[in-house]
């Protein structure tokens, strides 16, 4: 997989994911509050072999399953947004992106009702699932999209990826 | 000021609120309580760097007072200063540093990391710091950022539901190597702190 261009440390990685997040709620795109945009973005730091650090950034629910709004970040035209992302450091080596899935479920009844970006683990075989894909309202379906950094697949999201009409 | 705990509030948001704001003559004040005071003072200045704030530290323990206010005196506008340390200046000391205190008009963004009963102090002996801080003072939680044991185990269950795996079979599979790649199982093995499971082996 090509190397992305990742910010140099995970507390930068979070940084930027926030700050992106508290501009679109600053512009009125998000209207989940800055509080709440503090309260729903958590980040959890393991360190695994040889000083590796593993970095799970957590924004809003895992799934999205119907439950309150509060567990998700709300856009101005009510689609609900939530994400998880996984990110290796490890000294001396470029950040690693690991894993990432990004789901927005649209408010309306419209068609197809959510997107989700997934970036798998890279173990399975590439020809039989693609590793970054875009299942476009079914959990079956995957189109297989280029892999993006956390912040280019937020903006898509946030100012890109309009209510399907 | 008063002598119970403001509120409440995560690393982060206290950096944004301090970069965002660092200009000349802002002063904050952290009530930090029942934590090592060396790790918070690095996760604070380490989230204000990664939001493009210029921090310095300095520790105030066992300096004079004229130290003390030649040091903050000192920090450029437009940057920010983490002062600790403060905790052994009694309220003489505090009612000193008010009556000097035209000397820090000019300095960058201030944010003084207390005890509880320093903040006390400082309320009852310089009211004129004081009003410089106004009600921009928080009690530091700095677990905020990370998820509270009881945000973790609602993402496990959740995690559980879904999959209809145990944490045992889902630590077991990765092991063999046969675990799913969908990403929602490198958070399982994240908040399972396995994180030996989900790292590549890098470079």
């Amino acid at each position: 997989m090509q190397r992305l261009a990742l910010p140099a440390s995970a507390k930068t990685l979070a940084s930027d994911v926030r700050r992106c997040l508290l501009v679109a709620a600053d512009e009125g795109v998000l209207r989940t509050p800055p509080e709440s945009i503090f309260r729903l973005l958590k980040t959890e730091e393991r360190t695994a072999e040889r000083g590796t650090i593993v970095v799970a950034m957590l924004g809003g629910a895992t799934f999205d399953k119907g439950q309150s709004e509060d567990a998700f970040f709300i856009r101005s035209d009510g689609a609900r947004l939530s994400f998880g992302v996984a990110v290796a450091y490890q000294r001396g080596a470029e950040p690693e992106l690991l894993t990432y899935r990004f789901h927005l479920r649209f408010a309306r009844n419209g068609s197809p009702a959510f997107i989700r970006l997934d970036l798998n683990d890279e173990s399975r075989d590439p020809l039989m699932e693609p590793r970054s894909h875009l299942h476009p309202g079914s959990d079956g379906l995957r189109l297989p999209v280029p892999v993006m950094t956390p912040l280019e697949i937020l903006e898509r999201l946030l100012y890109g990826t309009p209510t399907p009409q | 000021m008063t002598d119970t705990l403001p509120p409440a509030i995560a690393p982060s948001s206290v950096a944004l609120r301090t970069v965002s704001r660092a200009g000349t003559g802002d002063w904050l004040l952290l009530v930090v309580t029942g934590a090592q005071l060396d790790p918070v003072i690095d996760q604070l200045a380490e989230n204000m760097r990664a939001f493009g704030g210029q921090v310095s530290t300095t520790d105030a323990s066992g300096r004079s007072i004229q130290e003390v206010i030649d040091s903050i005196a000192a920090s450029a506008p437009g940057t920010v200063l983490l002062v600790h340390g403060l905790d052994g200046l009694t309220d003489e000391e505090w009612h000193h540093i008010d009556l000097l205190r035209s000397r820090l008009i000019g300095a960058g963004t201030i944010v003084l990391v207390v005890s509880l009963v320093t903040a006390g102090r400082i309320s009852r002996s310089a009211p004129n710091l004081s009003s410089w801080i106004g009600g921009a003072m928080w009690t530091l939680d700095p677990g905020a950022d990370s998820l509270s044991d009881a945000e973790r185990n609602e993402r496990l269950k959740a995690l559980r539901r879904w999959s209809k795996l145990t944490d045992e079979e889902v630590v077991r599979r990765a092991e063999a190597g046969s675990l799913p790649d969908d990403p929602e199982y490198t958070e399982w093995l994240v908040l399972l702190d396995r994180a030996d499971l989900v790292a590549p082996e890098i470079g």
